[in-house]
């Protein structure tokens, strides 16, 4: 395959950008409130009223667009002007790329950016990766699960069409999705430590290895979500709510790569000791078969605060959803290793499957409440999705105008700031944005923008 | 060495973009037999690292050569007086490619690395009497297109051979303290071939 077909295959790839948050949740620092918006994640939101948390927000304008117009993110340099693209002072990044791509709700300000230099240090008196600068780079690096196995956990789909069934609270939606579970980057222990201090052992092995995956295919989502009857001793209303979803597999590609040195009696890297192995597996329509299925379940309980003050109406929500509580994942197709020779060899079938109890967590709760001037509206939620995040926002609402903002940690801190005003037949909000860049750290800001006419 | 092996590692530490420069600096002592790199001269005369053909390195960085933009050589060599006089010593370093004879130090002034062997560079100091005074040469070259460019273009052959000359005009104690190879290029521009 010629380096632009393999090109053109990356981008049909990364086509797969995440969910777009609305602008009110962006402003929030993150913050999903309870409501159909967190469906999703706690299957019993889907039988929420949507108007105790609703804000009728506007059209979320895809204004993350307009950063690919910036000579560094634009991947169609590639095929229509390659002076460009292979500028070496401002040419494609690909960090920059992805950055705005997976968060095309918001046009970031100073995207991620690959450093100008990085320095691999491989010498007795020290081993180091650096950048230009000296500083050190992260060689630890997971995104999701790691994109070492499939997972019945499939990302949300790209296009839902909801089928009609007529029965109040039973849902089916037919998805496409098209994403990826993750991806890691991991030193092994020796080399963490080499790092570390700056020193490597005689006769001791080094390696790192990456591992990535994408998938795509057709998903089929059934959920049913109804208030339950009251439960004596507990006041205010629950929600209950499951969903059962499986998937037919159109394509699922997983690569592994690791790289060896060995180092020698003297504690000097060995030349003859390097080495390295690929190994891709791949399956598509055609060529082998994945599918899967998962169980999730949740519950939601509103809590009416009755009291005689200015927040006599005032609302407490709570939430937990579990996703996969038990799902299965598996796909077949075929396994082509790549060894330290050059050559790789034939294509042999293979599977990869995974199933069991790998449930994600996901508890929110909020708080809103009238003031004398104004409302008051405070949440917080929780995800444990193989890595830790979490959200603290609160809104202040007075007349049609909205002030918002939120911390969170997504593997590192973030957070968010907006507003919104709404007018007769037009509402606007936008919000400043962050998050972690990927890979290398440190905070993207962002602007997200929607806009609602009504006439 | 086979430093294309570490290819898929640079790949997916250091991302994927047109700006940025890859720098690898790797040792080359290891690919000198461990009995030539250091040694005791008794009479005034030369002596080579590790031989008059010099020292084969393979870097087999596979296509990445053909986007290398820069090397650097750095050489140092540890001296110490074992006589009783003042020692004038001076270290040459030579780079000829494969092809070249069994001698990298009979080039002259040849201009073209390619083709024949050059002088890398070279340094020179006076040791004081006493087998304590010791002294450093250190040899430091830059080679990117427009210095030694003939030089850049036989590392980016991949296959060349190195070697260092000591001249001294009494009893000496030497040793190869460091032989660093420095390459650069962007990585990126592979996608361009």
């Amino acid at each position: 395959m010629t380096m632009r077909r393999w090109f053109a295959l990356f981008l049909v790839l990364s086509l797969a950008p995440s969910l777009a948050q609305s602008v009110r949740t962006q402003g929030l620092g993150g913050l999903l409130l309870p409501g159909p918006e967190a469906a999703r994640y706690n299957p019993a939101y889907a039988a929420y009223p949507a108007g105790n948390y609703r804000y009728n927000e506007g059209f979320r304008l895809p204004i993350g667009l307009l950063g690919f117009l910036r000579q560094s993110a634009n991947p169609f340099n590639y095929f229509f002007n390659q002076e460009a693209f292979f500028d070496k002072a401002n040419g494609f990044d690909l960090l920059t790329f992805y950055d705005q791509l997976t968060h095309l709700d918001s046009f970031l300000l100073n995207p991620a950016r690959s450093p100008d230099e990085v320095v691999f240090t491989l010498l007795p008196s020290g081993i180091s990766i650096t950048d230009g600068q000296g500083n050190p780079l992260r060689t630890s690096f997971s995104l999701g699960t790691g994109g070492s196995a499939p997972t019945s956990l499939t990302p949300p789909p790209l296009f839902g069409v909801p089928l009609p069934l007529g029965v109040p609270g039973l849902s089916l939606e037919l998805g496409l999705f098209l994403g990826t579970d993750g991806l890691s980057i991991t030193p092994s222990d020796t080399l963490r430590s080499a790092l570390s201090t700056g020193k490597v052992n005689p006769n001791t092995e080094y390696s790192l290895t990456g591992t990535g995956n994408a998938q795509a295919g057709i998903s089929l989502a059934m959920a049913y979500a109804t208030p339950l009857p009251a439960i004596p001793g507990l006041e205010g209303q629950l929600y209950g709510g499951v969903r059962g979803e499986g998937f037919y597999g159109l394509a699922y590609g997983e690569a592994q790569a690791t790289a060896k040195a060995r180092t020698n009696n003297q504690g000097q890297f060995d030349p003859n000791a390097t080495s390295y192995s690929t190994k891709l597996f791949y399956s598509y329509l055609g060529n082998g078969t994945g599918f899967g299925v998962r169980a999730d379940v949740g519950l939601a309980l509103d809590y009416p605060v009755v009291g005689s003050g200015p927040d006599k109406n005032a609302l407490v929500t709570v939430g937990l959803g579990i996703r996969n509580l038990m799902g299965f994942s598996r796909w077949q197709g075929s396994e082509v290793t790549l060894d330290s020779s050059g050559t790789s060899s034939n294509p042999q079938p293979a599977t990869r499957s995974s199933g069991g109890f790998r449930p994600a967590f996901y508890l929110n709760g909020a708080y809103q409440s009238p003031l004398e001037v104004g409302s008051l509206l405070v949440g917080a939620d929780l995800l444990v999705d193989g890595a830790l995040s979490g959200h603290v926002g609160l809104e202040y609402g007075f007349g049609p105008a909205r002030l918002r903002g939120g911390v969170g940690y997504e593997g590192g801190l973030v957070f968010g700031l907006g507003g919104g005003f709404q007018a007769a037949g037009f509402t606007i909000d936008t919000a400043l944005t962050t998050h972690q860049a990927p890979f290398f750290g440190g905070l993207v800001y962002g602007l997200a923008l929607s806009l609602g006419f009504s006439f | 060495m086979q430093l294309r092996y570490l290819f898929p590692l640079l790949l997916l530490v250091t991302g994927c973009s047109a700006h940025t420069l890859t720098t690898i600096k790797t040792d080359i002592v290891p690919f000198i037999p461990e009995t030539s790199r250091s040694g005791d001269i008794n009479v005034t005369s030369t002596s080579y690292i590790p031989s008059e053909a010099g020292q084969a390195i393979n870097l087999n960085l596979g296509d990445t050569l053909k986007v290398l933009e820069a090397a650097r050589i750095k050489i140092r060599v540890k001296l110490a007086n074992t006589g009783s006089v003042p020692n004038d010593v001076s270290v040459m370093a030579r780079i000829a490619p494969v092809s070249d004879s069994s001698n990298i130090f009979d080039g002259g002034n040849n201009p073209d690395c390619r083709t024949n062997d050059c002088l890398l560079g070279q340094g020179s100091l006076t040791l004081p009497s006493g087998s304590n005074n010791t002294g450093v040469i250190e040899i430091e070259v830059p080679l990117t297109p427009t210095e030694k460019p003939s030089a850049l273009g036989l590392i980016k052959s991949g296959q060349f051979r190195i070697g260092l000359r000591l001249q001294m005009s009494g009893s000496l104690h030497y040793g190869l303290e460091v032989a660093e190879l420095t390459v650069q290029a962007r990585l990126f521009q592979l996608l361009n071939r």
